[in-house]
C-alpha cells in the first residue's frame, strides 16, 4: 500500500513535472513566437524607414541561374536602378546585354539588337508578373505583400518570403532576401523554385539617395 | 321576352348580371406589360427573338468606377475600386435574378490562357503561320529563338516564366494569342487583376444577364431593385456605379408614365367632372355617363377568352377607346330628355344615327385587328367589344333614366344650345375647303418616324450615362451584329466561320470574332492537316537543330524534348465543346450561346462589326445569301421597323378612310349628305396634318394610331348631325355633338400636358383633330347640307 502510495506519488510528481514542463515550453514558445513576430515587424518596420530616406537607388549585380534545361550555371552581370515609388531599371550588361524598364503601368525592353518593345502593365499579363516579381525583393515593401507571401526572419537580416497560392506559388518555392547589417539593402537573393531550379542574386557597389538621370528610366541604351 | 325587357328593373337586372358574370371570368386575367408588345410581330420573332437568345435584351451593364479627377489612380483607390468590383459581381453572381455574370478572368488567367493557347494551336495556325513556321524552323531561326530563350531565361521575365518558355521556344503561342485582340466584343476592355477596365483604368465593367425579361415593367422594377441593394452594398468609399442598358431606358419610361398619370388623371377627372356639371346639373346626367363604363368588364372578359395574357398597353388604350361609348349614351340621354315627339318615336329617329355611328367607329377598329402589332390587334378588339357592349346598354339603359322630358337646360348647355354668329354657308364652306386644302398641301411633306426611340422617355441622366459608358469604354457609334445560328455547336462554328471569311475578305480585319479562337469543325479538320503535314516534314530535323545549336548555347541536348513531343503527329482533334471550355469561358460566354431550346437556330454565336460608311449593304449580303445567317444594326434594324410599321400604318390608314367613306356612301347615298357626314374627318386629317407640318416633328406610331381613333370619331360626329339636320333636331344634336366634343379634348388634351412623348402625341393629336372635327361637325356639316331635308 506504502509502496503503491509511493509509486502514486512518483507518478504524480512525474506527471506533475511533465505538466509544468509542457506548460513552461508552452509558455515560452508563445513568447518566443510573439517576440519573433515583433522582431520581424521592428526589421521590417527599420527597413521600410530606410527605405523612405533613399528615393532612389542604383547598384551591380551577378545572378546566378541554375536550371535544368542549362548545362551548367550561368552567370549574368548587370545593373539595377529604382526610382521610387514605381520607376525600375534592369539592365543585363554581360555575357547578353538586355534591358528592361518600368516605369509606372508601362515599360520597355530591349535586346542589343532588336528595335525597343514597349509594353503596357495593364494589357501585357505576362511583364505584368514579372515587374510584380521584380518590385517584390527590389523594393522592400513588404508590408503590403503580407496577403501573398508567407513573410518570416529566419537570421538576423534574413527575410523569407514563401508564396500562399495563385500561379506564383506554382513555380516559386521560397525567396530568401539578406540585408546588409549596415546598409539594409538586399544584399543577396536567393530563389528556389519548385521543381528545383534556383537563382542567386547578388547586389553590390550600392548608390543611395543620389538624383538618377531621367533617361534611365526612358530608354535602353544612352 | 321583349315585354320583359320593357321593365326598367329587369333591364337594369340582365345588364348587371352580365356584368357580374363577366367579373368573374375576368379576374383570373394576366396583364404584361411589355415594351415588345409595341413591335410588329415579324421583329419580335426575328430580329428581337436572336437578341433576346444572344442575352443582349435582357443584360445589364455595370460601369463601377472611383471618383478621381487625377489622370491615375494610386494602388489603394485601385484597391478600393478592385474589392468593390469583386463584392458586387460575387453578389450578383449568387443572385437568382440573373442567369449569368461576367466581372472578371478567373484567377491565374494570364498562364492559364498561354497553356490553353499552346493545346490549341493545331486547331489555331492558319495556311498562313505555317509560312512563319517554315521561317522559324529554319537553321537561323532556330538560333534566333534559342538565342532569345537563352536571353529571356536569364532576364526577370526567365523566373517567372521560364517553364513557359522552355516549353514554346520558337514562340507558336504569341503567332496564335494574336488572335486575341480579335475578341474584344463591344467595347476596349483591358485586364488588371482579372477585371475588366476602361482605357483610363478608373472604371470597371460587370455585365449580368437578367433571367426575365426587362422589357417587362414588372421584372424591371423588380430586377433593379436588387440591383439597386447590391451596388449600395458593394460600394466602398469613393467609389460609385451606374447600369446602362435595356433596365434603365424601362423603368425612366415606367416612372415617366406613372408620374404623368398621377398628375393627369386627377386632373382630367376633375375637369371633366366639373365641364359635365356645368352642363347638365343634373345626378342622373352623371349615371348616363357612367353606364357605357359597364361594358368595361364583359369585353375584358371576351378579350381574356381569346388571349390568356393581355398586354397592360392595350388594356389601358383599349379601356380608353370604350369611353367613346360615352358619345353615344350623351346622344341618346339628350334626345330622350331635351325632344319632343314621344319616347318611342324619338328611340326609333335615334336608331338609325345609333348604329351607323357603331357600324363606322367599330369599322376603324375591325381594320385595326389586321395589324401586325399585337398589342393594337388586343387594343382594337378590346375596343370592338367595349362599344358593342356600351351601345347596347346604353341602349337599354339610358331611356329608364331619361324620364321628365324638358328638363331645366344647365348653363353649359344653354351655352352650346346658342346660335353662335357663323357667317354665311358659302363663306364657312369657302374657308373650309381652304382648310382641306392647307391640309392636302401639307399631307405630302409630313414626316413619317417609325424610330421607337421618337417614343423612349429618357431623361438627362440616361442619356448623361449612356454617353459617358460610350466614351470610356470606346462603344463604337453604330454597329452590327452578325449572329451565325444553328441546331448545335458544330453547325454554328462552321457557319461563324463562313461570316468570318465573308468578313474578311470584304472589309478586313476590323471585326471582333471569335471564329480565330474556335473555328468550326470542317476548317479544324482542315488545320489538323496542315499541323499534320508540316511537323511531317519537319519535326526530326527541328529536333536535330534545336539538340545542336541549343547545346552550342549552353542548354542540355534534350532541354527542349518535352517541346517537340508536343508537336506531334495525328494529334486528336478537339472536340467544339471543348474548345468552348478552359480559361476563355467566360470571353465565350458573351459570343457564343446556346438558347436552351431545340430547333434550327438554337445555338448562335455572335460578330461584332464597327459600321462604317457602306459597310452596312456589304454585310447583309452575307445574310442574304445564308438564311441562317442574320445581321442586325440598330441603323438597319430602326429602318426595318419603321417600314414595317410605316407598311403597315398607311394600310390601316387607306383601309380606315375607305371604310368610312362606304359606310358613309351606303348609309346617306347622295353626295351632299356624304360630303356632310365626312366633313368632319376631313378636317381632322388636315388638322392633324398641319399641326405636324408646323411643329416639325414628324409623325410617329401615337400620331397615327390616335388618328385612325379621331377619324372614327369624327364620323360619328358627322353621322349624327347629317341625321339630326335630315330629322329637324339639329339644335339638340348639336348640344349632344359639342359636349361629346369637348369632353374627349378634355379627356386626352390633357394627355399633351404629358412629359412622355407616347402621351403626349396621342393628347395632341386627339386635342387637335377632335377640336376641328367638333365647329365642323356643328356649322360646316349643316353649311353643306344647306336647307334640304330628307
Amino acid at each position: 500500500m506504502r509502496y503503491k502510495y509511493n509509486c502514486l506519488a512518483t507518478g504524480h510528481s512525474n506527471i506533475l513535472f511533465l505538466l509544468t514542463f509542457v506548460i513552461c515550453c508552452l509558455s515560452s514558445w508563445n513568447v518566443f513566437a510573439v517576440s519573433e513576430v515583433d522582431e520581424l515587424k521592428v526589421f521590417l518596420a527599420t527597413v521600410k524607414q530606410r527605405v523612405a530616406q533613399t528615393g532612389s537607388v542604383s547598384c551591380k549585380f551577378e545572378q546566378r541561374r541554375s536550371l535544368a534545361v542549362f548545362s551548367k550555371p550561368v552567370i549574368f552581370h548587370g545593373r539595377m536602378a529604382v526610382q521610387r515609388p514605381d520607376k525600375l531599371r534592369w539592365e543585363n550588361i554581360s555575357p547578353v546585354p538586355s534591358v528592361m524598364i518600368f516605369s509606372g503601368d508601362s515599360g520597355i525592353r530591349c535586346n542589343d539588337d532588336a528595335e525597343p518593345v514597349r509594353f503596357d502593365l495593364a494589357s501585357d499579363p505576362v511583364m505584368k508578373m514579372v515587374a510584380e516579381q521584380i518590385w517584390t525583393w527590389a523594393d522592400s515593401a513588404y508590408d503590403k505583400l503580407r496577403d501573398q507571401y508567407r513573410i518570416s526572419l529566419t537570421a538576423p537580416y534574413v527575410v523569407e518570403l514563401v508564396p500562399l497560392g495563385g500561379q506564383l506559388a506554382e513555380t516559386v518555392a521560397s525567396i530568401q532576401v539578406t540585408f546588409g547589417s549596415l546598409s539594409l539593402q538586399p544584399e543577396n537573393v536567393l530563389i528556389l523554385e519548385k521543381e528545383g531550379d534556383k537563382t542567386e542574386l547578388r547586389f553590390y557597389n550600392y548608390i543611395s539617395g543620389r538624383s538618377l538621370d531621367e533617361t534611365l528610366f526612358t530608354s535602353c541604351y544612352q | 321576352m321583349s315585354h320583359l325587357l320593357d321593365k326598367p328593373v329587369l333591364k337594369w337586372l340582365l345588364v348587371l348580371l352580365v356584368v357580374c358574370g363577366a367579373s368573374f371570368f375576368a379576374s383570373s386575367l394576366q396583364l404584361r406589360e411589355d415594351a415588345m408588345d409595341m413591335l410588329p410581330d415579324a421583329m419580335v420573332k426575328g430580329d428581337m427573338a436572336i437578341f433576346n437568345k444572344l442575352g443582349l435584351v435582357n443584360r445589364v451593364y455595370i460601369n463601377v468606377g472611383i471618383d478621381s479627377a487625377e489622370p491615375e489612380i494610386s494602388l489603394a483607390q485601385w484597391g478600393a475600386l478592385r474589392r468593390s468590383v469583386e463584392k458586387m459581381g460575387d453578389m450578383l453572381a449568387r443572385e437568382p435574378l440573373f442567369d449569368q455574370t461576367s466581372y472578371r478572368l478567373d484567377p491565374g488567367y494570364e498562364l492559364a490562357f498561354m497553356e490553353d493557347i499552346r493545346t490549341r494551336l493545331p486547331e489555331m495556325l492558319t495556311a498562313d503561320d505555317y509560312l512563319v513556321l517554315e521561317t522559324k524552323v529554319s537553321e537561323e531561326g532556330v538560333r534566333t529563338a534559342l538565342e532569345g530563350v537563352f536571353r529571356m531565361l536569364n532576364s526577370p521575365a526567365g523566373i517567372a516564366m521560364a517553364k513557359q518558355i522552355v516549353a514554346d521556344p520558337l514562340g507558336l503561342t504569341l503567332l496564335a494569342a494574336e488572335r486575341l485582340k480579335g475578341m474584344r466584343g463591344e467595347f476596349a476592355v483591358n485586364l488588371r487583376d482579372g477585371l475588366f477596365v476602361a482605357e483610363d483604368g478608373k472604371n470597371c465593367l460587370i455585365w449580368a444577364d437578367a433571367a426575365t425579361s426587362l422589357t417587362d415593367s414588372q421584372n424591371a422594377r423588380d430586377v433593379n431593385r436588387r440591383l439597386q441593394k447590391i451596388i449600395a452594398d458593394s460600394l466602398e468609399p469613393g467609389i460609385s456605379a451606374y447600369t446602362i442598358g435595356t433596365l434603365p431606358h424601362t423603368l425612366s419610361n415606367i416612372n415617366m408614365v406613372d408620374k404623368d398619370l398621377k398628375l393627369l388623371l386627377p386632373l382630367a377627372t376633375i375637369v371633366l367632372a366639373v365641364f359635365l356639371f356645368w352642363v347638365f346639373r343634373s345626378m342622373k346626367a352623371f349615371l348616363v355617363l357612367f353606364i357605357p363604363f359597364l361594358a368595361a368588364l364583359p369585353s375584358l372578359a371576351l378579350l381574356h377568352y381569346i388571349y390568356p395574357k393581355i398586354s397592360a398597353m392595350a388594356l389601358g388604350f383599349g379601356i380608353v377607346l370604350t369611353g367613346l361609348a360615352v358619345d353615344f349614351a350623351v346622344h341618346i340621354y339628350l334626345a330622350l330628355t331635351r325632344e319632343s315627339g314621344g319616347r318611342d318615336a324619338i328611340l326609333r329617329n335615334l336608331r338609325r344615327p345609333v348604329l351607323l355611328a357603331w357600324i363606322t367607329t367599330s369599322a376603324v377598329f375591325v381594320i385595326l385587328l389586321s395589324s401586325s402589332v399585337s398589342s393594337h390587334r388586343q387594343m382594337a378588339l378590346l375596343a370592338l367589344f367595349g362599344i358593342t357592349f356600351a351601345v347596347i346598354f346604353s341602349w337599354l339603359l339610358v331611356p329608364t333614366i331619361s324620364g321628365g322630358h324638358g328638363l331645366r337646360l344647365g348653363g353649359g348647355e344653354r351655352f352650346f344650345s346658342r346660335d353662335f354668329p357663323s357667317g354665311p354657308p358659302q363663306l364657312l364652306i369657302c374657308a373650309w375647303v381652304l382648310f382641306l386644302t392647307a391640309g392636302a398641301f401639307a399631307w405630302p411633306h409630313l414626316r413619317y418616324n417609325g424610330d421607337m426611340q421618337v417614343l423612349d422617355a429618357v431623361n438627362d441622366e440616361i442619356r448623361r450615362t449612356d454617353t459617358d459608358f460610350k466614351n470610356k469604354w470606346r462603344r463604337a457609334d453604330d454597329q452590327a451584329f452578325v449572329v451565325a445560328t444553328g441546331k448545335n455547336l458544330d453547325e454554328v462554328l462552321d457557319r461563324n466561320d463562313l461570316v468570318n471569311s465573308y468578313l474578311a475578305e470584304h472589309l478586313g480585319g476590323v471585326y471582333h470574332s471569335m471564329a480565330p479562337m474556335l473555328p468550326g469543325l470542317e476548317t479544324r479538320l482542315q488545320r489538323h492537316q496542315l499541323w499534320n503535314s508540316f511537323w511531317t516534314i519537319h519535326r526530326d530535323q527541328l529536333d536535330e537543330r534545336m539538340r545542336r545549336i541549343g547545346v552550342e548555347l549552353g542548354f542540355r541536348p534534350d532541354s527542349f524534348s518535352p517541346f517537340i513531343a508536343s508537336l506531334h503527329r495525328d494529334a486528336r482533334i478537339k472536340s467544339s465543346e471543348e474548345l468552348l471550355s478552359g480559361p476563355f469561358r467566360s470571353l465565350f460566354s458573351s459570343m457564343v450561346r446556346d438558347s436552351g431550346t431545340r430547333g434550327p437556330e438554337s445555338v448562335l454565336a455572335l460578330t461584332v462589326v464597327p459600321l462604317r460608311e457602306g459597310s452596312l449593304p456589304i454585310i447583309q449580303n452575307l445574310a442574304l445569301k445564308e438564311k441562317h445567317i442574320h445581321v442586325i444594326s440598330s441603323q438597319g434594324w430602326r429602318r426595318d421597323v419603321e417600314q414595317m410599321l410605316r407598311s403597315d400604318i398607311v394600310r390601316l390608314s387607306f383601309l380606315g378612310i375607305a371604310m368610312v367613306c362606304i359606310v358613309a356612301l351606303f348609309s346617306f347615298r347622295r353626295f351632299r349628305p356624304v360630303v356632310a357626314a365626312l366633313a368632319p374627318v376631313g378636317s381632322a386629317l388636315s388638322a392633324m396634318a398641319l399641326w405636324d407640318f408646323c411643329m416639325g416633328n414628324g409623325m410617329n406610331l401615337m400620331h397615327v394610331l390616335m388618328g385612325l381613333m379621331v377619324i372614327g370619331l369624327a364620323v360619328d360626329y358627322g353621322i349624327f348631325s347629317v341625321c339630326a339636320h335630315q330629322q329637324g333636331i339639329s339644335a339638340v344634336t348639336r348640344r349632344a355633338v359639342s359636349v361629346c366634343a369637348v369632353s374627349s379634348c378634355i379627356g386626352f388634351g390633357v394627355l399633351s400636358l404629358a412629359g412622355h412623348p407616347a402621351l403626349h402625341s396621342l393628347g395632341s393629336t386627339v386635342l387637335i383633330g377632335i377640336g376641328l372635327a367638333w365647329p365642323t361637325a356643328i356649322w360646316v356639316t349643316p353649311a353643306i347640307l344647306g336647307k334640304a331635308k330628307q
